[in-house]
């Protein structure tokens, strides 16, 4: 087992790997911002070492001071959280130059599958369907002249793009004429390169997601499905799971679908497989995969009572995965809402500030991701979210229901959050009923939620 | 002792950057007496009476065999009149000496000027050079070569002239 982590991230992941190194007797070592010296994961880890000011781009963004920073410790690991550096190859190359051990892929698979295009490309070669789409398009004479061969409205997306930015979609010709050059400079701008590629965008779809790992001695193992299609500017608000609208033989070609292209890529550690579904058809197509933990990994986690942060860190130290296949099970229903710091009514504005109240719900079913308490300072320099809150219920009716009243009873004040947002959602008889999809929240929850 | 160092270190700079002369702590098992007048009056001022919120409760004390690294914790009173740190521009080991074997950049006694350079910081093997942001003389140097320091670790005592 790995002896001492050096912990890359901040927040809720923060305080959640250092939970799961506690829990198999690893040593920790967080790496914090000036801005971070006095979180809650600060004062759990065994030691704290400040990187860097505030700015991500001089602290958690920088591999070098997180590597020196290891190393210096007397670190054998390191565990990048999502976000920040979590896919970035430069990082997983600096610690398998170092003989740091990155908990996660190896720089090989993080440069392939970080490359969307790329990773198109292997999902195609095993077998995997993926969104009709084109290769890199250099001209928008090139982008429509694709579009008119797989068909309008399509999508330009960033190849180094990724979590959803950088993507435009054009129903015309004259929309990719005026987008191109919009869409090349914003990847550039946000990723450091300005390829493009176009796929098909499909109208009525869903977000399905699959949870997978690999291990060192070519095992892969699927943990079920999420649902995520409740999204705004392809940023995941609300995540459930398992994937309630799937038939279970398109559940079946799903998984298969999520392993063959671990097992092609030879992936070790935890990932992520994401698909569109389109329920029409009863098509899925392969999206992206993503080479980390997600924000959104305790929906499996509740579903299936494994702990998915212990796995990685298991599998980091060389082990093999924990569990066969035949002893994956689904159970029960899980929701998971995204609370931030925001003020939906005001553009979904960040709202950093003084928490002078906390006081989250409690009880059986109900789990909290949090790093925040009474008196913390939400500060300005990083993202908004302050928790997850996760229901587990017998079954998606009573996960709404529980939801809901574990959403009334979540009490925060001195800071504006997105709690009432949520509350709308899981009272609007679209998410009740299941009627959604990845253009639901904007189009039709948005507007009905600023006519309130 | 439940008290981590960066506690103890956060405190203390705030106690140095506030207007206060003296503070005393007193919390799980832990004392800890500072004064800006260079002595410490018996019993006197305000008693701070921390309690330290400490959630993870069996965090045991990082034993560091392989670890070259410490980072020292600077108290106000080493901090006299005039005097300022020089702080780590950056998280990196610190090296004395421009190469292995080359005089050292300075000596404590010395005088520096502003853009003086006072040691290296080694980032992955990537030296960048700490300069004085003061003119003044040396007083004391907070750490020793090799050794790791964070962001904003004071490195050098200079006496502002």
């Amino acid at each position: 087992m790995l002896k001492r982590v050096l912990i890359a991230n901040r927040g809720e992941i923060a305080v959640r790997v250092i939970d799961a190194c506690q829990s198999l007797g690893i040593e920790t070592v967080l790496a914090v911002s000036q801005a971070d010296r006095d979180t809650m994961g600060a004062k759990r880890a065994d030691r704290v070492v400040c990187i860097g000011p505030a700015a991500s781009a001089l602290s958690y963004l920088n591999p070098a001071l997180l590597c020196q920073a290891a190393l210096s410790t007397g670190c054998d690991g390191l565990h990048p959280g999502y976000g920040f550096l979590s896919e970035k190859y430069e990082l997983v190359k600096l610690c398998e130059d170092n003989h740091l051990k990155f908990v996660g892929p190896s720089s090989d698979a993080i440069r392939r599958v970080g490359n969307k295009l790329e990773a198109r490309v292997a999902a195609e070669a095993a077998g995997v369907p993926v969104v009709p789409g084109s290769g890199l398009v250099a001209t928008a004479a090139e982008a429509a002249a694709f579009a008119s061969r797989i068909g309008y409205p399509v999508m330009l997306k960033a190849a180094s793009g990724g979590g959803g930015r950088g993507v435009f979609v054009a129903h015309e010709v004259a929309e990719i004429e005026a987008s191109f050059e919009r869409a090349s400079t914003e990847a550039r701008a946000s990723f450091g390169d300005g390829s493009l590629y176009m796929e098909r965008f499909i109208g009525n779809a869903r977000h399905i997601e699959v949870q997978v790992f690999g291990d060192d001695f070519g095992a892969a193992l699927h943990l079920g499905e999420r649902d995520c299609s409740i999204q705004r500017r392809y940023q995941k608000v609300v995540e459930e799971g398992p994937g309630y609208v799937l038939p279970e033989r398109v559940r079946a070609r799903l998984y298969k679908a999520a392993l063959d292209l671990v097992r092609y890529l030879g992936y070790v550690n935890a990932g992520t497989v994401e698909f569109l579904y389109d329920a029409d058809t009863e098509d899925f197509f392969f999206m992206e995969m993503n080479a980390r933990v997600q924000v959104e990994h305790p929906v499996t986690e509740l579903i299936t009572g494994v702990d998915i942060v212990q796995e990685q860190l298991r599998i980091a130290s060389g082990m093999p995965i924990s569990l066969r296949q035949e002893d994956v099970a689904i159970n029960g229903h899980s929701i998971e809402c995204r609370i931030n710091a925001e003020q939906p009514r005001d553009g979904f504005m960040p709202r950093p500030g003084r928490i002078t109240r906390w006081s989250p719900p409690q009880g059986p079913g109900i789990r909290i991701d949090s790093h925040c308490y009474k008196g913390y300072l939400v500060p300005p320099y990083y993202d908004s979210m302050i928790a997850k809150l996760l229901v587990h219920a017998p079954d998606r009716a009573s996960a709404v229901k529980a939801m809901l009243h574990a959403l009334e009873d979540f009490e925060v004040e001195g800071i504006e959050t997105n709690i009432d947002f949520h509350r709308f959602v899981m009272r609007h008889p679209d998410y009740i009923a299941g009627q959604v999809n990845t253009r639901w929240l904007e189009t039709t929850l948005l507007a009905a939620y600023q006519d309130k | 002792m439940s008290i981590k160092h960066e506690e103890i270190r956060s405190l203390l700079s705030f106690f140095e950057k506030s207007g206060w002369e003296e503070l005393r702590l007193e919390a799980d098992g832990v004392r800890i007496a500072v004064s800006k007048n260079g002595s410490l009056a018996d019993h006197a001022g305000p008693t701070v009476t921390a309690a330290v919120n400490n959630p993870s409760s069996a965090a045991p004390a990082l034993p560091r065999p392989n670890s070259p690294a410490t980072v020292s914790i600077e108290t106000s009173a080493d901090l006299a009149p005039g005097q300022v740190y020089l702080r780590a521009p950056s998280l990196g080991v610190v090296w004395g000496r421009p190469k292995p074997g080359a005089p050292s950049f300075i000596e404590v006694g010395q005088m520096v000027e502003v853009g003086t350079t006072v040691c290296l910081i080694e980032v992955m093997k990537l030296f960048t050079q700490m300069d004085s942001t003061v003119r003044g003389k040396v007083v004391r140097c907070l750490v020793t070569d090799g050794e790791m320091v964070e962001h904003d670790t004071p490195v050098f005592i200079v006496e502002v002239v």
